[in-house]
């Protein structure tokens, strides 16, 4: 494999070199790596809802990659703590723990679910079914009609009432 | 093997279990008989002459012999609902399983709407009659035999009339075969015409919508429901003029023994006792007659429905791994056609004019890479098709390595084999998985290396589930350009020897277009490859073009070879430059360089990742 192809486009691993990550002033991100500090423009999990702690894209200010973390162990504690600290925040999910209600919107076709989450209640406005991903069932991922992704890690584990009401999706 | 027998065949792995069941029926059907005895004791015994303790010893008993029996059913109809669901699991994966190996002129003939009624409909057809109507039937004789043994040696008379009704059941049941077959028959065809109709026009929304046929589609539609309608409500017809009339002339046989065996009672012949058992027990004689008359319409049914599935499993591939097959070690990727003919139309010998491939001779060396050129219809994707043994030659021999196509194992050379259709397909799943598709052990190194060399890599980081992203299903969710690069992203890693490239890149954008002609120049690297497209600019570096017309060879050489010659590919390019040139003047501004497609990238996912954040992130 690794002979098909040409040299720039391999990976640059920067958890195999020396890599530290600052925080400055301005809440900007740094990353030291070989010598060399460049500004972070952006992170990226590769794999956001199968493996949150690997695959860690790094990309400069102009959206080029700079290099890809394979695992956040291998980096040093406290840029490990920024770095993670960082994806929380571009990645918060909230974690549904209880289905009160669904309201099914006849106007729009879609429905309105009144959750409550672990950072507290809230109105889901979902458009239709296809925003309910079941492929890792139990673990269900929604996507309300602003983008913003929730998360039920066990279905199967919500209490009965919960259960009744999202038996018609799952 | 007779139908039934194949059909309860797929009892065989569950032996025990069915035993079980079918034991739990005999008891149950036993005990089924004891309460009319009971009562006849009841009536006489006790009621008659004021037998208290024995009334109520016998309550205690009836009690006791319809409780056993609600037990009992309980556990038979799981363990039957049990059987059921392990028979239908068999049914139905055995049956995908030989579809999934059959090969393209098994498709080719039928529509996918018709297959799937058969691994669904036809499928939970036969479940119930081998679960559920063999247990039955069985039952059902039991029963017969058990009650008519107790009719005949209660009171012969009276039996004899009870029996009356049964020649003309007989047939009438035959009349209606002969028309419950017919109309069965016409409902399954428009049933599955239904669900050819649904998965064709679902799937070509895009294009219904854009020609505003809408109306028309749903009036076809409303068409292919009445048809429906009709045939369900002929079959409807026919069930509701046959059922009640056996049911008729069956109470009619109980009529007669209520006003004989009344009398007999008035005469002082048998007791009220024995009047009240042989009416009980002949409303249970009844209802097996009428299941076993029900049993013909079943098997009606069945038998239409097993014949369409055991026509799909007594297919065989005409594609066949050999008996023998050689195994090749390290594939060098020598492809030879050695006077190869080719027709869709079984054996093309007879009939010249309908070969698709004629008298083919090419020899193809390692990691070379063949344009293939030509009109529609000229053969190109056909040619390509036999080397992924998709079928093979009417005449003649495709060697690789040396070596007969059909001799080598079909598994081992496909695996050695890349294709990159014009529409790429995607499964319903993340980008992960679909680049994965060939390789399911990859690991994600080697992903992210081939989503890099088939410029994919960097839109992927835009999405903001990355490579968890959801493609939808075939993909839609992505844009043409998108797909395809996904598509040589899952070719590169699968590490192909020979590579198919049909049409890669003429659904796409010239943005696009650049960035996977760039991938697929490193995805050629080393690998014998044969490239299809209209669009000829982008074959000038094949190392040979040939060009096909009428399913022959009749040109071959490089570009600049055959644009010195005065034939069909020179004639193409002249063609191609001359309207891309007069859309240069038309529009002022152009695609040039023989580009005579426009693309519609479609912005068919919502982006909201592009700014450097998830979707969450401007909440957060």
């Amino acid at each position: 494999m690794d002979g098909d192809i040409e040299p720039d486009l391999e990976i640059r691993w920067l958890d195999e070199c020396e890599v530290q990550v600052e925080r400055d002033e301005n809440n900007e991100l740094w990353l030291i790596c070989d010598g060399q500090r460049m500004k972070i423009g952006r992170l990226v999990r590769l794999l956001p809802l199968t493996d949150k702690s690997h695959y860690i894209s790094v990309l400069d200010t102009d959206g080029r990659e700079i290099g890809i973390i394979r695992d956040l162990q291998n980096i040093e504690p406290a840029s490990r703590a920024i770095l993670w600290e960082e994806l929380e925040r571009i990645y918060m999910m909230p974690k549904i723990k209880r289905v009160r209600r669904i309201r099914h919107e006849k106007a729009s076709g879609g429905m309105v679910w009144e959750v409550e989450t672990d950072i507290g209640a809230m109105e889901l406005h979902i458009p239709n079914t296809d925003n309910i991903y079941k492929a890792r069932y139990p673990r269900i991922f929604i996507i309300d009609e602003d983008g913003r992704r929730y998360e039920i890690p066990n279905c199967d584990a919500l209490d009965s009432r919960s259960r009744r009401l999202l038996a018609r999706y799952f | 093997m007779s139908l039934i027998g194949r059909l309860i065949s797929f009892l065989r792995p569950y032996a025990w279990q069915a035993i079980l069941g079918l034991t739990l029926a005999v008891t149950l059907t036993w005990l089924s008989l004891v309460p009319p005895m009971l009562m006849r004791i009841l009536i006489d015994d006790a009621i008659m002459k004021h037998n208290r303790v024995l009334l109520l010893w016998l309550t205690i008993a009836l009690l006791g012999v319809y409780l056993a029996s609600t037990l009992l059913s309980m556990v038979r109809n799981y363990l039957m609902a049990w059987l059921g669901q392990r028979v239908l699991y068999d049914l139905r994966t055995r049956l995908y399983e030989h579809v999934a190996n059959l090969d393209m002129s098994f498709f080719e003939a039928r529509r996918s709407g018709q297959i799937m009624s058969r691994i669904t409909g036809d499928v939970t057809a036969l479940e119930q009659f081998i679960v559920h109507n063999v247990p039955s039937i069985l039952i059902d004789l039991i029963t017969l035999v058990g009650i008519a043994i107790v009719l005949f040696r209660t009171n012969v008379h009276l039996a004899l009339i009870a029996l009356l009704p049964a020649p003309l059941l007989a047939i009438l049941t035959v009349y209606y075969r002969e028309l419950a077959i017919v109309v069965y028959r016409r409902l399954w065809n428009v049933i599955a015409e239904m669900h050819s109709f649904l998965i064709e026009t679902l799937s070509g929304i895009k294009v219904i919508q854009c020609f505003n046929q809408e109306e028309r589609e749903v009036k076809r539609f409303r068409g292919r429901c009445e048809r429906i309608v009709r045939s369900n409500l002929d079959a409807a017809r026919l069930s509701t003029l046959f059922f009640p009339t056996m049911g008729f002339i069956s109470t009619f046989g109980l009529m007669l023994v209520w006003w004989i065996g009344g009398n007999q009672v008035l005469d002082g012949q048998i007791t009220i006792g024995v009047l009240t058992m042989f009416t009980m027990y002949l409303r249970q004689f009844y209802v097996p007659v009428q299941n076993l008359t029900y049993l013909n319409d079943v098997w009606q049914r069945t038998a239409a429905a097993a014949e369409r599935v055991f026509e799909i499993l007594d297919t065989k591939p005409e594609i066949e791994q050999p008996s023998q097959p050689i195994k090749l070690g390290e594939l060098k990727g020598e492809v030879v056609f050695d006077r190869v003919s080719f027709s869709y139309n079984g054996n093309g010998k007879q009939d010249d004019g309908a070969l698709a491939l004629r008298d083919i001779s090419l020899k193809v060396r390692p990691g070379e890479t063949i344009g293939i050129v030509g009109r529609s219809g000229a053969g190109k994707t056909t040619l390509t098709a036999l080397v992924a043994r998709f079928y093979d030659p009417k005449e003649g021999r495709i060697l690789i390595d040396g070596h007969d196509l059909r001799q080598l194992d079909l598994k081992a050379l496909r695996e050695k084999m890349g294709v990159v259709l014009q529409e790429p397909f995607l499964f319903h799943g993340t980008i992960y998985e679909n680049i994965a598709y060939g390789r399911p052990n990859a690991t994600m190194e080697e992903i992210i290396k081939a989503a890099k060399a088939a410029n994919a890599h960097q839109f992927i980081l835009n999405f903001p589930d990355a490579y968890d992203t959801y493609v939808g299903e075939r993909g839609t969710k992505l844009s043409g350009g998108e797909r395809q690069r996904i598509s040589i992203a899952r070719a590169i890693l699968r590490d192909p020897k020979i590579l198919i490239l049909d049409e890669a890149t003429s659904s796409v954008d010239s943005e696009s277009e650049y960035a996977i002609q760039k991938a697929l120049e490193r995805l050629l690297k080393g690998r014998t490859t044969f490239a299809i497209a209209h669009r000829l600019s982008t074959l000038r570096n094949a190392d040979r073009l040939i060009v096909l017309d009428s399913g022959r060879v009749v040109e071959m050489g490089t570009h600049e070879e055959l644009m010195q010659r005065d034939g069909i590919y020179k004639r193409l390019v002249q063609i191609q430059a001359m309207l891309s040139n007069s859309l240069l003047n038309d529009n002022g501004n152009g695609k040039g360089d023989g580009d005579l497609d426009s693309s519609n990238e479609s912005n068919a996912h919502n982006r909201e990742g592009n700014d450097g954040s998830n979707g969450n992130a401007s909440r957060a």
